[in-house]
């Protein structure tokens, strides 16, 4: 007896202690990605700037010329003299430019300063002039045209479903296959769109629109799977009570399932959001990997989205571009988790509505 | 939820309403190789000229070219890293859409060693048989097998292969790749044998200075800053000298070319503009920006600067005779444009340099608000 329950009470030291392992070999690599993208990625938060009188012509950014800036005493470096002197890397620097570049520093001719630009100005080729302002604009207009699209048919088609619809073979067929459509690869919507949008109805090709359609087609299936579970959930003696004080299933609907069912709609549908706003695949298969400086102002312009313009950079042969990258990864994440953050707050508002 | 709706509609309505009025960007789609060239010329054009910057795809040469061809609208303009081919003009030809070819310049790749190691000459067979994954044997495609260099030609140095080159981000890594393609697709090894240096050349000329018996692959540029310690291996029998290279004579090198819709010109002119800058001394000239980038200029670039300007003297003159002229006079509509252009030039004599560009946009904007 004694001995049964020591091995039992072993076996469960075992469970917890294996439990208790994966969740710190889980950490690890987390803190491993994200120690490396913000080790990698916070210097893009920062540019090299030398003073315009003291610096050689070729030491500026190869727009400085142009004189956007004014008559700025303080010129952005170029990507080369800024590698040398955040990260010590010579590139492709002669020993001669170094040498300038030690002068500079020993006279307080170069410094570190805040790069707001990463985050005002749009795309460039050039790493240190570089912005993510068009890719997040991009991908607020493309955001808006999936929610647009997904949420209205996705809840529409679900409620129908779960409420409606007469349990027949052809709406078990629609489940099935709408079950099926959430787990389909991402890159195949893009073909969906591809075809749909761009050849058949000519659609403008690297615009929000077609991108937001795209994203939109992608997570109605998942919308409409997460809003008819939670509906599902909604405890069956809730409607009964309604329709036994003489509700219409319409009222039945609309004043008690729905509210109830609320929070794990409204979670789904953030949840996929976030999903379509990480997602680069389906867009790549629609041309939305361009180089466009111009940040949209409409959601017919050419646009691309943040996860695209990482995917851009990261192919990027100068080196400038590596904490670039990185440094978007940051604000992409920044954004995922403010999207999550709003989906826990709803959840946690509707829940303590629906309380009493 | 309909009066949140109202609202989101009120607003795709108004947006729509203002894209309307913007004059569209030029739309550059094709090759990844000529990719970063084409857009950092964009970027330049766009403070050059304050037209708005072109909007450039990377698509490949093939998908460019059949988008550019499709219709008279769609694209103004494609990269490629090869001419057409008979069938794409003639495709090009049933649409209506007439093109017009301008190369921009050469892309090169040089083998190299460390100066005072044993010399040798390759060919691309030698080439293909030290860095491909797959390589025929018996009609098949089998792994590559070659550990040493003796091994490939009983000539060759009996020494380990250890070759660094290119990624496969950069345009470079796509020559190789191209260049030992047949007949067994253009995988490079992944054994070790083949090492991808992430686009640091000089990263890989120190490691081939520290290594007697490595080769590394670079391009032509770094070769020439650092020839005093470097050797380069000839290919083909020929050495990779900045002339061979301009010339097309040396194997390991290819033109990149840029083609532009003629269709509409008088509306289009900006496509003229474009080509201006992307052929003009200040991007493809001894030190310009594109060479930096690794570009390298073709011997007659003058020619085709001037036939850039050319076609932007057409393009301009073609507003004055569509829309103000009578198609008929001709030498007019000339006349008027180099007037136009002198006056507009002698206004700003403190234009900065490469200020061409510059005066002629103002041309255009003139002819166009004139018309």
């Amino acid at each position: 007896m004694k001995k049964t329950l020591r091995k039992r009470h072993r076996r469960e030291k075992y469970f917890k202690g294996l439990g208790f392992a994966s969740l710190c070999l889980a950490l690890l690599f987390l803190g491993t990605v994200f120690g490396n993208i913000i080790i990698t990625g916070v210097p893009a938060f920062f540019r090299t700037e030398v003073l315009r009188e003291a610096a050689p012509s070729d030491f500026l950014n190869p727009h400085a010329q142009y004189a956007l800036d004014g008559e700025k005493k303080w010129i952005t470096a170029s990507d080369e003299v800024s590698l040398y002197y955040k990260n010590g890397e010579t590139g492709n620097l002669t020993p001669e430019q170094i040498k300038t570049i030690q002068s500079l520093e020993a006279h307080d001719q170069i410094r570190l300063a805040f790069n707001g630009a990463f985050l005002t100005h749009s795309d460039s080729r050039e790493p240190e002039l570089a912005g993510i302002w068009g890719g997040l604009l991009g991908s607020l207009l493309t955001l808006i045209i999936t929610f647009l699209t997904a949420f209205p048919l996705g809840i529409g088609a679900a409620i129908y479903l779960e409420e409606f619809a007469t349990k027949n073979r052809l709406v078990h067929l629609i489940e099935v296959n709408i079950n099926n459509l959430a787990a389909v690869p991402s890159i195949l919507f893009g073909l969906l769109g591809l075809v749909a949008f761009i050849h058949f109805m000519g659609l403008p090709r690297p615009s929000a629109l077609v991108g937001g359609l795209t994203l939109g087609l992608m997570s109605l299936p998942v919308i409409v799977v997460a809003t008819r579970a939670s509906l599902a959930a909604v405890p069956y003696a809730l409607k009964e009570a309604a329709m036994g004080l003489g509700a219409m299933p319409l009222q039945v609907l609309f004043h008690h399932v729905i509210p109830a069912a609320l929070p794990g709609i409204v979670t789904g549908i953030i949840l996929s959001f976030a999903r379509a706003l990480g997602e680069t695949a389906p867009l790549l298969m629609i041309g939305m990997v361009a180089f466009i400086a111009t940040p949209p102002s409409s959601f017919l312009d050419p646009t691309t989205v943040l996860p695209v313009q990482i995917f851009n950079w990261s192919r990027s042969p100068e080196m400038g571009f590596v904490e670039n990258t990185s440094g978007a990864i940051l604000v992409l994440l920044f954004v995922l988790v403010l999207l999550n953050s709003i989906a826990i707050t709803i959840r946690k508002k509707f829940e303590l509505q629906n309380a009493f | 939820m309909s009066k949140r709706g109202g609202v989101f509609l009120c607003f795709i309505v108004c947006m729509g309403a203002q894209a309307i009025q913007a004059a569209p960007p030029l739309r550059i789609v094709g090759s990844s190789a000529v990719f970063p060239f084409a857009a950092v010329v964009a970027e330049h054009f766009h403070y050059k000229t304050q037209e708005p910057t072109p909007i450039v795809e990377s698509i490949g040469t093939g998908a460019g070219i059949k988008l550019l061809c499709e219709s008279q609208n769609g694209p103004d303009g494609a990269i490629t890293s090869r001419p057409f081919t008979e069938s794409e003009k003639k495709k090009c030809e049933q649409q209506g859409v007439q093109v017009q070819e301008f190369k921009i310049g050469q892309d090169g790749l040089v083998l190299i060693k460390r100066k005072g190691s044993q010399d040798f000459s390759l060919t691309l067979e030698d080439l293909r048989k030290a860095i491909a994954e797959d390589l025929p044997m018996d009609s098949l495609c089998k792994k590559n097998p070659n550990q040493t260099w003796n091994q490939i030609q009983p000539s060759f140095p009996a020494v380990p292969l250890h070759i660094l080159g290119p990624a496969p981000a950069s345009g470079t890594y796509d020559v190789l790749t191209e260049k030992i393609k047949e007949p067994c697709g253009s995988s490079l090894r992944h054994d070790g044998v083949y090492i991808e240096a992430p686009a640091n050349e000089n990263l890989i000329i120190q490691k081939v200075l520290n290594a007697p018996d490595a080769v590394g692959i670079i391009t032509f540029s770094f070769y020439e800053k650092n020839k005093n310690h470097l050797l380069a291996l000839p290919v083909e029998g020929i050495t990779p000298s900045f002339s061979n290279i301009q010339e097309g004579i040396y194997p390991l090198s290819r033109p990149l070319y840029l083609y532009i819709k003629l269709n509409d010109l008088s509306y289009h002119a900006n496509r003229a503009l474009y080509v201006m800058e992307f052929t003009s001394p200040d991007a493809v000239g001894e030190t310009g920006y594109l060479q930096k980038k690794g570009l390298i200029p073709l011997p007659e670039q003058k020619e085709i600067h001037e036939r850039a300007r050319r076609l932007l003297q057409v393009s301009s003159n073609d507003i004055f005779l569509k829309e103000i002229l009578s198609p008929f006079r001709y030498a007019q509509g000339l006349r008027m444009t180099s007037l136009l252009y002198l006056n507009i030039k002698s206004c700003h004599p403190e234009e900065p340099r490469s200020g061409e560009l510059r005066i002629w946009s103002k041309v255009l904007y003139q002819t166009r608000s004139l018309a």
